[in-house]
């Protein structure tokens, strides 16, 4: 399917700003001045760039969707600072409203909140509280179905009619129709078969390349995050414990156990490898990674 | 947001309020309310008072968090306490403007009705506080069983009950889940007219409708997979056994009635 | 010896799909007493159809379903069948009826007819079991994912049966809830005799059972013991699954001409394997 990148680079604008989300002490308490409060996250620091393809993971309970859902806006911080292009996110209610649509943010099981008449539509509901023009709106509802492989003559389909498959990639559709230049994913493979997973994973490769969009994936999965993203943020109790590549992250098995995370169970091989005397890297987290490692290792020796 | 909404929540407890049958307490909260009806002047309303701030004290639960159960009826007990203000023939005028007549006795009356209002709220509020939504429902089973014989479904209408009580806890969740994606794709359901923002609960109404229809149908599949064939033969793990203390307490009941009845008599 | 269930060209449609293929078609297999079995396939390979089949909540079109001789399309016996096959769904939330776990734990017994004393015990050790007796009283909405997955497995358990059938039970659940429920109904398996037949796509989990089943098409394709069957890698990436990535490993060194065995399934063995293997070709 042919991409038109040039559709992406908004109207007007000659170059693309670099666009970049920071926080600033962020913190959040929930339930404040109750015998219920607790902190949800405390004092994170980071900054994301554009296009950048973060993995972020942890516990549950470890703070991750707090984190996420201040960078759109949805909440507003007890202390600290949300940053978008180097402007405080909370700064106003207009802003804050706006931001919304440059962040997007596709929530765990997304297909749960359809509820249009027809596909179109509640592809278009984001485009429409934009108030964009009815051209505009139809030319996102396209380019994103295109992205998320949903095809048009389903269009005038009602959405509950359709597969689970095809109602995630319906709403995931009804995000990225927003344009945002940062879009965030909760766990957006969950529940669905080793297809399915590897369909929607290629999809927001395919997105992030067409458009230069920063992508921010929330994920259980080791192996999902250790394959696709180009740096890892680990989440635990509440503060950033990790921040690096996936081979600077993995090499650190001992750490992520004691936080109580797996590793992924190649870097899992390598480790026991090692202790057994074979010599391969111990941030391997790839299949392809260790392959190739102890085929060096075996060195020319003719196949037995 | 919306999970800070206490629907008549359960506070654990082993008092003897939390241990009277729930049959006990239905039937002695319908008897109050009756009461409450019959009561006349401050020495009925006076008594009724103590029973209640007595009985909340053995429970207790603090009177705090009742009283906070009162905020959403606000508007109601108020509203229906300044009519009372005005809609009363009787008594010596005090103020007066377009077809709204004060008089000081329809203050008293207006004092009187907060009063009775507060109290009736309250007393329900004692039951659902300190008896597991279980209990109630069997209580409740229990005590409309004789209809069964007019084939009203009471098993049914219990198990109905039950059930709708245990989701709306997951059902505010969800709908918060859901607002929380609609916002996220600019979804306004604060500002605007009224029309507006009515037209704006769609996104979050019929989702929440489709996902509870879904549910019912796999609900009723797990109960059907559990053995769950009606009413017919089922027996309870803890079954309702009145005690001493129930029997005391339905005999005060019949007492308190014929008392506020009597006093009403001779114009207490 | 005579399976514990027994289904025999099994042929079946959901309503509304006639013009479609059907969602079972010709499915036959046999399950035995005690055994942990795994049914792997794609969404819509009919894995989560036929699941429904074993207790009677779905009745075949053609064929036949016999669970400990009983048919499941003779109505007298349905009762019997799902007292004897218990089954646990996917949704923890959609298959919790009462608003205490004790509550919810009874509701089955409840429905036989047992006196309240005897369900009471059996509403204790199932809860034992499956290691939530401390949360008897607690409110189940308030609890994890693997947590009410597991408040519905005791809940199963207090009927007594002697299957229990798990249509893709970890799927809305995090890693850890995935660990728990995966060990627990392990355990009722090896310690307490529990047939235990598991609905899912992840390969890992079907790494523990005693025999795997793959569907495709609303047919069984393949059966054997676990490692055999992922030892057929390229078979199962056309049917739309995948391998644990000890085999992907495995199968990618023999390719390259290593002479790995497919047994090695978990991390520990894959590595002494490999490293085995190594050592040899040293010498």
């Amino acid at each position: 399917m042919l991409l038109k990148t040039s559709g992406f680079e908004l109207s007007g604008e000659k170059e693309l700003k670099m666009s970049t989300i920071r926080t600033e002490a962020l913190t959040h308490i929930y339930s404040t001045s109750t015998p219920f409060e607790s902190v949800a996250i405390n004092n994170i620091n980071i900054e994301i760039d554009q296009g950048e393809f973060v993995g972020l993971i942890g516990h549950t309970g470890s703070g991750k969707s707090t984190f996420v859902q201040h960078l759109n806006g949805l909440l507003a911080p007890t202390s600290g600072k949300v940053c978008f292009d180097g402007r405080d996110v909370n700064s106003s209610k207009a802003f804050r409203h706006d931001i919304r649509f440059k962040v997007g943010l596709v929530f765990q099981y997304p297909e749960y909140q359809l509820f249009e008449e027809n596909v179109y539509k509640d592809i278009a509901f984001g485009p429409r509280n934009m108030k964009l023009s009815t051209v505009e709106i139809d030319e996102r509802v396209r380019e994103a179905a295109g992205f998320v492989g949903v095809p048009e003559s389903i269009f005038d389909k009602s959405p509950f009619e359709l597969s689970g498959g095809q109602k995630r990639r319906v709403a995931i559709a009804g995000v990225i129709a927003m344009r945002p230049k940062i879009l965030i994913l909760d766990e957006p493979t969950a529940g669905l078969d080793p297809e399915g997973c590897a369909a929607i994973l290629n999809n927001i490769c395919r997105y992030r390349e067409a458009t230069g969009a920063t992508i921010i994936l929330v994920s259980h999965s080791m192996e999902d995050v250790a394959r696709i993203a180009e740096r890892l943020v680990v989440f635990d109790r509440g503060t950033i414990a990790m921040d690096g590549t996936p081979a600077d992250v993995f090499s650190r098995a001992e750490e992520l156990r004691r936080i109580g995370l797996d590793i992924p169970a190649v870097t899992d091989i390598a480790l026991h490898l090692r202790e057994l005397g074979v010599d391969v890297p111990e941030c391997c987290y790839c299949v392809e990674q260790l392959h190739d490692a102890i085929l060096k290792l075996k060195g020319g020796a003719a196949p037995c | 947001m919306l999970k800070d909404v206490t629907l008549g929540q359960y506070f654990p407890g082993d008092t003897l309020i939390h241990r009277l049958d729930p049959r006990t307490k239905i039937l002695f909260v319908t008897v109050y309310i009756i009461a409450l009806f019959v009561a006349k002047t401050w020495v009925s309303y006076g008594s009724l008072l103590l029973i209640l701030l007595i009985a909340i004290a053995i429970s207790k639960i603090p009177l705090a968090s009742m009283l906070r159960g009162l905020k959403p009826l606000t508007i109601i007990i108020i509203f229906t306490a300044v009519i009372n203000i005005f809609y009363n023939g009787e008594g010596r005028q005090l103020f007066s403007f377009w077809i709204f007549t004060a008089t000081d006795a329809g203050l008293i009356k207006a004092g009187y009705m907060l009063l009775r209002i507060t109290m009736l709220i309250l007393s329900t509020f004692l039951v659902t506080y300190t008896t597991t939504p279980m209990a109630l429902t069997d209580g409740l089973e229990l005590l409309l069983n004789p209809l069964k014989k007019l084939k009203v479904p009471v098993h049914e209408f219990s198990m109905m009950m039950s059930i709708a009580l245990r989701f709306i806890p997951t059902l505010i969740e969800e709908a918060d889940k859901i607002m929380n994606a609609q916002k996220a794709r600019g979804a306004d359901f604060e500002t605007g007219k009224l029309t507006d923002r009515a037209k704006a609960l769609l996104p979050l109404l019929i989702p929440l409708f489709v996902s509870s229809f879904r549910r019912a149908d796999e609900l009723a599949t797990a109960m059907e997979a559990r053995c769950y064939h009606g009413g017919e033969g089922r027996t309870r793990m803890k079954k309702l056994r009145l005690a001493a203390a129930d029997g005391i307490v339905m005999s005060f009941s019949v007492f308190l009635l014929a008392a506020i009845i009597t006093l009403a008599r001779f114009g207490l | 010896m005579e399976p514990f269930i027994r289904v025999k060209d099994l042929l079946f449609r959901y309503e509304g799909e006639e013009e479609l293929p059907p969602a079972l078609d010709g499915t036959t297999l046999d399950i035995h007493e005690g055994s942990f079995v795994a049914i792997l396939g794609r969404n819509g390979s009919g894995k989560s159809t036929l699941a429904k089949h074993f207790n009677g909540i779905l009745l075949p079109q053609s064929g036949s379903v016999t669970v400990c001789g009983m048919d499941t399309k003779d109505e007298s016996k349905l009762l019997e069948i799902r007292r004897t096959v218990g089954m646990v769904f996917q949704n923890p939330d959609n298959q919790i009826v009462a608003s205490v776990v004790e509550d919810d734990v009874a509701f089955a017994p409840e429905n036989l007819g047992i006196p309240s004393d005897e369900i009471r015990r059996r509403v204790d050790e199932a809860l034992k079991l499956v290691d939530m007796y401390e949360y008897r009283r607690h409110s189940p909405h308030l609890l994890s994912g693997g947590q009410k997955q597991r408040v519905a497995i005791a809940g199963v358990i207090a009927m007594k049966p002697r299957c229990i059938v798990l249509d893709e039970p970890t799927a809305m659940l995090d890693p850890q809830g995935r660990r728990e429920v995966i060990d627990t109904v392990t355990r009722l398996c090896r310690e307490n005799g529990i047939t235990v037949i598991l609905i899912t796509h992840h390969m890992s989990e079907a790494a523990g059972a005693d025999r795997v089943f793959v569907m495709e098409g609303g047919k069984v394709v393949c059966e054997g013991e676990p490692q055999n069957i992922f030892a057929g890698v390229e078979c199962l990436k056309k049917l739309g699954l995948t391998v644990p990535d000890t085999t992907e490993l495995i199968y990618r060194l023999n390719a390259s001409g290593f002479e790995l065995g497919y047994g090695a399934l978990t991390v520990s063995d894959c590595a002494k394997e490999i490293a085995f293997a190594l050592k040899n070709k040293r010498l």
